[in-house]
């Protein structure tokens, strides 16, 4: 079984269109994934009312795709209610922030409660890596020295510049996952044999990629040197163990 | 189809396993710079290693020579001895070599590829020194010269690839690292001329980056990518 734990369901964001549900599935369908932790591709900047959008969006297609909150830092207080809401309502799975299209930093203070209730929740968070000023894998690193019951995940685990910082990262704190999606090919070799193998999650970016992505990172995942236990880890059983897939 | 990958370093010694790994994916030839260490540091042996391959293989490989800009009037020096070796063009990495493409110190070294002819291969997609509008300003500096966008700028510039390929005509885009579907809309935007195949050997996987190709639309003639582009960026010295 594949699970792909970063993709982007439908949305607008400038003049760049999401796949529609139906036509997702269908690439699902035609690649062999058969579960997605899907995410908002507008809602980065304007979260509030994208959860409930992108709930709508999965209705019908229960057991396939899992939809993630994202929450507005800048909001405050009310990110974090926010947060709650989506999770404890409408059932969402897991937090999705990219730090970089949001504009905010991981150190501050409003982030920070966010943060403190998703580690009440039980869910993942994850970010978008690899792009300064402010998705740096060591930044991420600093917030799981700061939070070590918080489970944070590593999309794109520091693509081609920063894939160093997210092997550190990886190795140093527990609670950091790594999520190679677009990552060099050499980086993710490096990381299978330096990172516990539980640490690794498969991911395409779907949404913001195509269907061809998907066959490119599949094949990616099997041409690693792996057993075949290892392989399934990486592609569904780790983070089964992140995320409750439980309808 | 031959196909002619124009971004494969050649780590010292290993000139057996890259002519192999070619072998088994049909490329006939490759265009080789140094390792690291000779790209920031050791120069000359690195452009030794690199043409004493060439020169054993000169059907298959094709070298670019490196020196780091902070040489001054030594890095000149060290490319006009690696071009009486027989290596075809320069690349330059900043992110690596430490400057920024907008530093003067590096014109010199354009100035000589212009000289003998050579087009310039650089690694981008770094800030804050190896952007893809930076490098359109060096290639609008330098019409005479033709550059390579290493890497297409990989992997937060995507917004700034169509007006940089736009400007430049003597600019062209490497296709390693790059996701298929925004290969499709850039050809769209700028045109299949400017795009030349590579496969950042052995950091990307070969495998993979050929089959990339090989998923764009039926409308994308792959002949130019593979192989036409990257002899006309290479003009008279290949």
């Amino acid at each position: 079984m594949i699970i792909d734990c970063h993709t982007h369901l439908f949305g607008r964001w400038l003049n760049l269109r999401g796949i529609r549900p139906r036509d997702f599935v269908r690439i699902m369908d035609e690649t062999g994934i058969e579960k997605a932790c899907v995410f908002t591709l507008e809602g980065f900047f304007d979260a509030r009312g994208a959860n409930d959008r992108l709930l709508s969006l999965t209705r019908g297609f229960e057991g396939r795709l899992y939809p993630f909150a994202t929450v507005d830092p800048h909001m405050g207080d009310q990110a974090v209610r926010d947060l709650r809401r989506a999770v404890l309502k409408l059932g969402m799975r897991g937090l999705k922030v990219h730090p970089w299209l949001q504009a905010f930093s991981l150190t501050n203070a409003y982030f920070l409660k966010v943060v403190e209730e998703a580690i009440r929740l039980n869910i993942p968070i994850i970010f978008h890596s690899g792009s300064p000023p402010y998705a740096c894998p060591t930044q991420i690193g600093n917030l799981a020295r700061k939070f070590p019951e918080a489970k944070l995940i590593l999309g794109e685990a520091g693509l081609k510049d920063l894939w160093l910082d997210a092997l550190a990262v990886g190795i140093k704190y527990p609670n950091i996952y790594l999520c190679p999606a677009a990552s060099p090919f050499s980086a993710v070799k490096e990381m299978i044999s330096t990172i516990p193998i539980g640490k690794l999650l498969f991911g395409t970016d779907l949404g913001f990629s195509q269907k061809e992505e998907v066959l490119l990172e599949i094949e990616k995942i099997r041409l690693l040197p792996l057993t075949e236990k290892e392989r399934r880890m990486v592609f569904s059983e780790n983070i089964m163990t992140l995320v409750n897939f439980d309808d | 189809m031959e196909i002619i990958d124009c971004a494969c370093t050649l780590l010292k010694g290993r000139v057996r396993e890259l002519l192999v790994e070619m072998d088994r994916h049909g490329i006939e030839r490759a265009i080789i710079a140094p390792e690291r260490n000779f790209i920031a540091v050791e120069n000359k042996p690195g452009n030794s290693y690199v043409a004493a391959a060439v020169s054993h293989h000169p059907d298959r490989l094709i070298g670019f020579a490196v020196a780091s800009p902070w040489y001054g009037r030594k890095a000149v020096a060290e490319l006009e001895r690696a071009f009486e070796l027989g290596l075809s063009g320069l690349k330059i990495f900043p992110a690596v070599q430490g400057f920024i493409l907008a530093d003067p110190q590096i014109f010199p070294l354009i100035e000589f590829a212009e000289k003998v002819g050579w087009p310039v291969y650089c690694v981008t997609g770094t800030p804050i020194c190896a952007m893809p509008l930076q490098l359109a300003e060096l290639a609008e500096r330098y019409p005479g010269v033709n550059f390579i966008m290493g890497h297409g700028g990989f992997c937060d510039f995507w917004n700034d690839i169509p007006d940089a390929l736009s400007r430049c005509p003597n600019l062209f885009i490497e296709t390693s690292y790059v996701l298929p579907s925004q290969i499709s809309a850039w050809i769209k935007e700028a045109g299949i001329r400017k795009f030349v195949f590579g496969s950042d050997f052995p950091f990307s996987s070969l495998d993979l980056e050929i089959k990339k190709i090989n998923l764009l639309g039926e409308a994308v003639d792959k002949q130019r990518i593979f192989r036409r582009n990257i002899l006309r960026a290479l003009g008279k010295s290949r």
